[in-house]
Parts: C-alpha cells; sequence; structure tokens
C-alpha cells in the first residue's frame, strides 16, 4: 500500500514537472549600498554640515527642495530582498486553467533622510536607526 | 571545492542565464576629483562632467545629478526550481551650487564596478 502511493506520488511530481504544472522560484535582490562610513554615527542636528554629512555618507540617492523652499532634503536609500514564490497551475478542461500561487517575500527598502536649513546645516534625520552596516568607499569635499 | 565544482556544472547548463545593464557612463575619478568647490563654476563642472542626468532648484542654489548605474543579472532554471539574483550599483555624484553657479559642495560614490553577478545558493 506504501509502495503505490509512493509510486503515485513519484508519477504525480513526474507528471506535473513535465508539463510545468508547478514551479518555485527564489529571488534575490540588491539596490545600491547602504551608507555606513564610521563617521556617520557622528552626525549631529544643529551642528553637522553638509560637507560633513557628504563625507560620511557620501552621494544621496535623491536631493529635493523641503516644504517650506528654504532649505534641502536628501534621501539615501538602499534595497536588500529576497523572496519565494510557488506557482501551480492545472488544466481543467479545453480553455480552462486553474492556478494558484503564493509568494513570501521581505522587501527591506531602507533609507535615511537628511533635512538641512539654508545655510546647510543639519536640521533633522530621519531613519538613523539604519545605520548599522558595513563600510563602503565614499568622498567628497565642500567648503 | 563541491560547490563549486557544482556552480560550474550549473553554469554550463543551458538553463542559466546572465545579463547585464548599463545606464549611461561611467563616472571619471579625475575629473570629479579635479573640482574645487568654492572657485569651480556649473559651466567648468559641465565642461568636466558633461551633462547631468537630473537638476535640482534648491532656494537660491541648484543641485545637479550624475549617475552611472550597472545592474547585474543571474539566475538559473531547474525544472521545478528557479533562483535569480539581481545586483544593482551607481556611481554617483552630486554637486551643489550657490545663487552665483559657483560649486559649493559635491559627494560622490564610485561603486558601479561592485555589481556582482550573484545567483543565491552560490552568492554571499
Amino acid at each position: 500500500m506504501g509502495s503505490t502511493r509512493f509510486c503515485l506520488a513519484v508519477l504525480a511530481f513526474g507528471f506535473f514537472s513535465l508539463t510545468s504544472c508547478v514551479s518555485f522560484t527564489y529571488n534575490e535582490v540588491a539596490v545600491n549600498q547602504p551608507p555606513a562610513h564610521p563617521d556617520a554615527n557622528g552626525l549631529e542636528v544643529g551642528t553637522s554640515t553638509l560637507s560633513d554629512c557628504l563625507l560620511a555618507l557620501g552621494a544621496p540617492t535623491e536631493v529635493e527642495e523641503d516644504e517650506t523652499g528654504d532649505g534641502a532634503i536628501l534621501t539615501w536609500s538602499w534595497i536588500r530582498e529576497d523572496g519565494w514564490s510557488l506557482r501551480i497551475s492545472i488544466p481543467l478542461t479545453r480553455g480552462v486553467t486553474g492556478s494558484f500561487q503564493y509568494a513570501d517575500a521581505e522587501n527591506m527598502l531602507r533609507h535615511l533622510r537628511l533635512d538641512f536649513d539654508p545655510n546647510w546645516v543639519l536640521r533633522e534625520i530621519y531613519g538613523r536607526e539604519n545605520l548599522v552596516l558595513p563600510a563602503t568607499e565614499t568622498g567628497s569635499t565642500g567648503l | 571545492m563541491a560547490i563549486r565544482f557544482a556552480a560550474l556544472f550549473l553554469c554550463l547548463l543551458p538553463a542559466c542565464f546572465l545579463s547585464s545593464t548599463t545606464t549611461n557612463q561611467a563616472l571619471d575619478a579625475s575629473a570629479i576629483a579635479a573640482l574645487r568647490p568654492g572657485s569651480s563654476t556649473a559651466q567648468e563642472v559641465a565642461t568636466q562632467l558633461g551633462a547631468p542626468v537630473q537638476v535640482v532648484e534648491l532656494g537660491r542654489g541648484s543641485a545637479w545629478l550624475y549617475e552611472h548605474v550597472r545592474e547585474k543579472q543571474a539566475g538559473i532554471f531547474l525544472l521545478l526550481v528557479a533562483v535569480n539574483g539581481v545586483d544593482a550599483q551607481a556611481d554617483r555624484c552630486w554637486v551643489f551650487f550657490d545663487e552665483n553657479n559657483v560649486l559649493t559642495h559635491l559627494g560622490s560614490n564610485l561603486q558601479a564596478d561592485q555589481a556582482e553577478y550573484d545567483v543565491p545558493p552560490f552568492g554571499d
């Protein structure tokens, strides 16, 4: 009895495999390096300047004017995503196919946003908790 | 050793693929290093680095973005199972100008070369 079930299972497995009815997909995505220069943790609101921040963090991914128009917001963002999905597709009748898909993904979109006043002094930090990653090479200069 | 052999074997299967996508030209590190905050002008920056991919108005000043992106993708399909890895890294340089179009700050990362073909079971 047990061997019969095993054979049926193997046959079913082979059938689904050959007809591509079942597929399992695993994905990993990495976009940009996280800013993690040792000086990054030393950035302080009210004292650090744009030059300090560019030296510690490198080039941001985005620069925009803030809501009041008198300052700027710089954003550093990076992605680490991994996930898998299972898809089952079975022909039911002529022209009709039933399918089932399940996906489980962990999308880590991290960002660090710095708000600067008109004199390029750091006014606010958002997302500082994300600065716990390996170091990267960065460069900057400023007045 | 076994893992390397398995990786090599799998790479030779027709079900493997590699792709590479490049956006814009790579940034010239020496050209960036030649820029001098406080003296370089917007005209000089444009001469050194070319046209920026983005210009942002910031109050009385502005910021220009130079960016080069390298994306590498690798995958394997083995009947039921497919694994896929994507790694996108960038050379990025932001230059900031005051109301007189004089360079005040610049920040750069040159990391596009760090993009790797990374099939999940065999990568980092």
